[in-house]
C-alpha cells in the first residue's frame, strides 16, 4: 500500500487513540489548524486564479456546481430506501456528501505534489463552489410543510460559515493581491505540509474515538460511507473529462466528489435542520468516509486515473 | 420491503461489489487489496452487529419517526 507521509500521521493518530495514548490536542489548536488550512488553500488558489484565470473557467465552474447539486440526489434515495432513515436524516447526510472536505482535498494536493503530478492551480475555486449547493439541495430534500425554516439564520450559516467564508475570502485576497501574496508564503506555503500532518494526527484520533458509535448506528451507515465516495469519485472523474481537466485535476475532482463535509455542512444543518441526527452524519463522513479516502481512496483514484489517462 | 431487508441487501451488494472491484483491480495491477480488505471489514462488521441484534430496533425506530 502506497501511503503518503502526511496520511501516515492520520494512521498514527488513529493508533494512538486505539491504544489510548494521551495525545489529545487542545481544541483551540485544532480550530487554528483548520483555519490555517482553509486560508493556505484559498490563498494559493487565488494567486493561481490571478495568473491563469480565463473564460473557460466559467463553464468549468458551472459544471462543477452542477456536480455538487447532483450528488445529494444520488445519496438521498440510497439513505431513504435502503437505510430506512427519516427524510430529515437522509437529506442531512446527503448534503454532507454533496459538499466537500477541505482536509481530504489537502491530502490529495499533498499526494499530487509528492508525485509531481500537474494539476490546475486554481482548483481551490472549485472547492469553494462545491461547498454551498449541496446545503441548499439538502434543505430542499428535507422540506416539510409542518416545519418552519429560519431563512435568515440558515442563509447566514450557508454563506458565512467558517469553511466558506475563509476559503472564499482568502481566495479573493489571493486573486486581488496576486504576487503581493507571496510575502505570506513563508507561513502559508512552506509550513503547509507540516501543519497538515499535525491536523491529520488529531483527525486520526477524533475519527477513531467515534468508531464505537457504529454499534449504535449500524453497519448500513458504514457501507454507505464507503460506497458513496466511490460513486462520487466515478462521477467526479467523468465530469473532469467533460471539462477537460489534466490528470492531476481529474484526481482532485474525483477526490472532491468522494469526500464528505464535516465542518461547513454540520454547522449549517444544526441550524437549518435541528431535528436531524447530527451524530449519524458526522459518524458517516468523519469516521468512515474521511479515513477511507485518506488511506484507501486517494491512492486508488490516483492509480486508476494515471492508468486510464496516460 | 422492510427497512431491515433493504439495508441487508444494500450491505451485501456493497460488500460483493467492493470485493469484485478489488479483484478486478488486482488483475490490472491496481491497488485492489485495499478494497478487498475493506469489503472483509464491512462483512465482519455487518455480521457482528446483526448477530448482536442491535441494528433492527435502531433502524425500525428511525423509519417509524418519519
Amino acid at each position: 500500500m502506497h501511503l503518503d507521509v502526511v496520511a501516515a500521521f492520520f494512521l498514527l493518530g488513529a493508533l494512538a487513540q486505539l491504544f489510548k495514548a494521551p495525545i489529545q490536542m487542545p481544541k483551540g489548536l485544532y480550530q487554528s489548524l483548520t483555519i490555517f488550512l482553509l486560508i493556505a488553500i484559498g490563498l494559493k488558489g487565488g494567486i493561481a486564479l490571478a495568473e491563469y484565470g480565463n473564460i473557460q473557467l466559467l463553464w468549468q465552474s458551472l459544471l462543477v456546481i452542477l456536480f455538487g447539486t447532483l450528488l445529494p440526489f444520488i445519496a438521498f434515495p440510497i439513505l431513504r430506501i435502503f437505510g430506512g432513515l427519516s427524510r430529515t436524516d437522509s437529506a442531512s447526510i446527503a448534503a454532507h456528501y454533496g459538499s466537500v472536505s477541505i482536509a481530504t482535498f489537502a491530502v490529495a494536493l499533498a499526494v499530487l505534489e509528492a508525485q509531481k503530478i500537474h494539476y490546475e492551480p486554481y482548483f481551490p475555486l472549485f472547492v469553494a463552489l462545491l461547498e454551498i449547493p449541496a446545503i441548499a439541495i439538502g434543505l430542499w430534500l428535507a422540506r416539510d410543510k409542518s416545519q418552519t425554516l429560519d431563512i435568515k439564520k440558515t442563509t447566514h450559516e450557508i454563506f458565512f460559515n467558517q469553511g466558506v467564508l475563509l476559503l472564499t475570502g482568502s481566495l479573493l485576497i489571493g486573486w486581488w493581491s496576486g504576487t503581493q501574496s507571496e510575502k505570506l508564503m513563508p507561513l502559508f506555503g512552506n509550513l503547509f505540509y507540516g501543519i497538515l500532518a499535525l491536523f491529520l494526527l488529531e483527525m486520526g484520533r477524533v475519527s477513531t474515538e467515534r468508531l464505537q458509535l457504529l454499534k449504535e448506528y449500524g453497519s448500513f451507515i458504514a457501507c454507505f460511507g464507503v460506497i458513496m465516495p466511490l460513486i462520487g469519485a466515478t462521477l467526479g472523474g467523468l465530469i473532469a473529462q467533460i471539462i477537460d481537466l489534466s490528470i492531476g485535476g481529474t484526481i482532485l475532482l474525483a477526490t472532491l466528489g468522494a469526500s464528505a463535509s464535516y465542518i461547513a455542512v454540520p454547522a449549517a444543518m444544526s441550524v437549518a435542520l435541528p431535528s436531524a441526527n447530527q451524530g449519524l452524519s458526522i459518524t458517516s463522513s468523519l469516521t468512515i468516509t474521511f479515513p477511507f479516502n485518506v488511506l484507501v481512496g486517494i491512492p486508488l483514484y490516483s492509480a486508476l486515473v494515471i492508468k486510464l489517462m496516460s | 420491503m422492510k427497512a431491515i431487508d433493504a439495508s441487508l441487501y444494500f450491505e451485501l451488494t456493497t460488500i460483493i461489489l467492493l470485493m469484485a472491484i478489488g479483484i478486478g483491480f488486482l488483475f490490472t495491477d491496481l491497488p485492489g487489496w485495499n478494497l478487498i480488505s475493506i469489503s472483509a471489514i464491512l462483512a465482519a462488521l455487518s455480521f457482528t452487529l446483526r448477530k448482536a441484534n442491535k441494528i433492527t430496533p435502531e433502524l425500525v425506530t428511525i423509519a417509524e419517526k418519519d
